[in-house]
């Protein structure tokens, strides 16, 4: 059964249906956290609480979208506030990337070719990137979500995820290549 | 390893359940969250309102003190008109249309646009309604015949008064009725000071923005120019026709 069937169960009273939900997400956010904090049972805490905010919500799930983005976009935000608490910094920088329209094309093939270089360069250098270009390599090659998913989950343009994403790459590369050498 | 992240895994969904089954959790109710749709309906509806109407306002200013002519009289005159433009007016109506952008931004089509192009089209909105409130409608004269009946609060009147004038006298721009035509000299009565004044207004030679060309004695004209020793040396002067300033006159209040 589909996740949006699932909650329009749930969203009918039926709270059983809630434990297969976090059955198939529960691994995906503890990942997800994993590229954020680095703290286990922070990591925990939050996911609990963002399963309690989808529960608490659930009636205001538009049942015709799609439920994985609704459901990475809250835990987005919550980790999101926590490493925002952990830096102790509140201001939160105005993106520049979203002001204009750009021309991407999110092409499965290329996706496929380049995943499994891109795959030895995340596991060397994905923790010496800035937080918002280690979320969108975690939720493009790890998360294998596509660019409209990712772009409702961080709430941009479709054109951002992508330019952010090519950035991401370049600067990537050029870490691994900065700590490690050429190959 | 494995068991142990079952074993956490187990443990954690056993927390959520177990909270939820206890009823300590309460669901929101889908009424909520219409009201919260309504409600940012209602606050776009009400930003949407207040930003035509500020670009009405700024029309209704640049139009009826004679701004805009200005705009006429060369890189001098656009460069005046810059200077004088109501400038916290339209930082006014951008905090609107940023609160706008942040309140579509909790629909798909609020953020999948780019930023620049939403304020772009939700400021050309606002600015379009303004000239249609400006042009088609009585609205604004309404406003200024409420004014001249005292019917409107004291600070309101004032700024109508304010609206329709020039900026002071001193700052370059007046306006009044030709007495005489000279060559090089025009008389004009400017009543936009408060009493009736006399000024002299010097014509430069080559001005192409200043001349006397088409213009009669009794004729309501705009002048932008320096003051230099109780004369008006013009930059630019413009003949203007009166009914299309609704000049507010001061209406005794019904006893």
């Amino acid at each position: 059964m589909l996740d949006e069937a699932l909650v329009l169960l749930l969203q009918e009273g039926n709270t059983e249906i809630f434990g297969i939900l976090m059955e198939r997400y529960e691994a995906k956010l503890l990942r997800y956290g994993h590229k954020f904090l680095s703290d286990n049972a922070d990591i925990e805490d939050i996911v609990q609480d963002v399963f309690l905010s989808v529960y608490r919500n659930s009636k205001g799930f538009d049942t015709t979208q799609r439920f994985s983005p609704w459901i990475y976009r809250i835990a987005h935000n919550a980790f999101v506030n926590a490493l925002r608490k952990k830096s102790y910094s509140p201001f939160v920088p105005f993106d520049f990337d979203t002001l204009v329209s750009h021309v991407v094309y999110d092409d499965p093939s290329i996706k496929e070719r380049e995943s499994k270089e891109m795959m030895m360069h995340i596991e060397k250098g994905l923790n010496l990137l800035s937080p918002k270009y280690k979320e969108i390599m975690v939720l493009y090659y790890i998360e294998d979500l596509g660019y409209k998913d990712i772009a409702d989950i961080l709430q941009v343009p479709v054109g951002t995820v992508g330019i952010r994403l090519k950035r991401a790459k370049v600067a990537l590369q050029k870490e691994v290549q900065k700590k490690y050498g050429t190959d | 390893m494995e068991q142990t992240n079952t074993n956490i895994k187990q443990s954690l969904r056993e927390k959520v359940l177990t909270r939820i089954e206890g009823n300590t959790i309460i669901v929101t109710s889908r009424w909520y969250f219409i009201a919260r749709i309504a409600l940012i309906g209602f606050l776009t509806f009400a930003a949407l309102t207040l930003s035509s109407l500020l670009s009405n306002i700024i029309i209704f200013i640049i139009i009826n003190s004679g701004r805009s002519i200005l705009l006429g009289f060369g890189m001098r005159g656009i460069w005046s008109f810059f200077i004088f433009f109501p400038w916290l007016l339209l930082f006014v109506d951008l905090i609107c249309i940023l609160l706008l952008q942040r309140l579509l931004s909790v629909f798909k089509f609020g953020y999948r646009v780019p930023v620049l192009y939403l304020g772009g089209i939700i400021f050309v909105t606002g600015f379009l309604f303004g000239v249609i409130i400006h042009h088609e409608t009585p609205f604004n004269k309404e406003i200024v015949h409420e004014g001249e009946r005292h019917h409107l609060p004291g600070f309101i009147n004032d700024f109508l008064h304010g609206a329709h004038r020039p900026p002071s006298a001193g700052q370059g721009m007046y306006r009044g009725i030709v007495q005489s035509i000279g060559t090089s000299t025009i008389i004009i009565l400017d009543s936009d000071a408060g009493t009736s004044t006399q000024r002299t207004i010097i014509l430069g030679i080559d001005n192409e923005y200043a001349t006397t060309t088409g213009m009669n004695i009794g004729d309501m004209v705009f002048i932008a120019g320096d003051e230099r020793e109780g004369s008006i040396y013009a930059y630019g002067i413009h003949s203007i026709d009166k009914d299309d300033f609704d000049e507010p006159h001061e209406v005794a209040p019904v006893q």
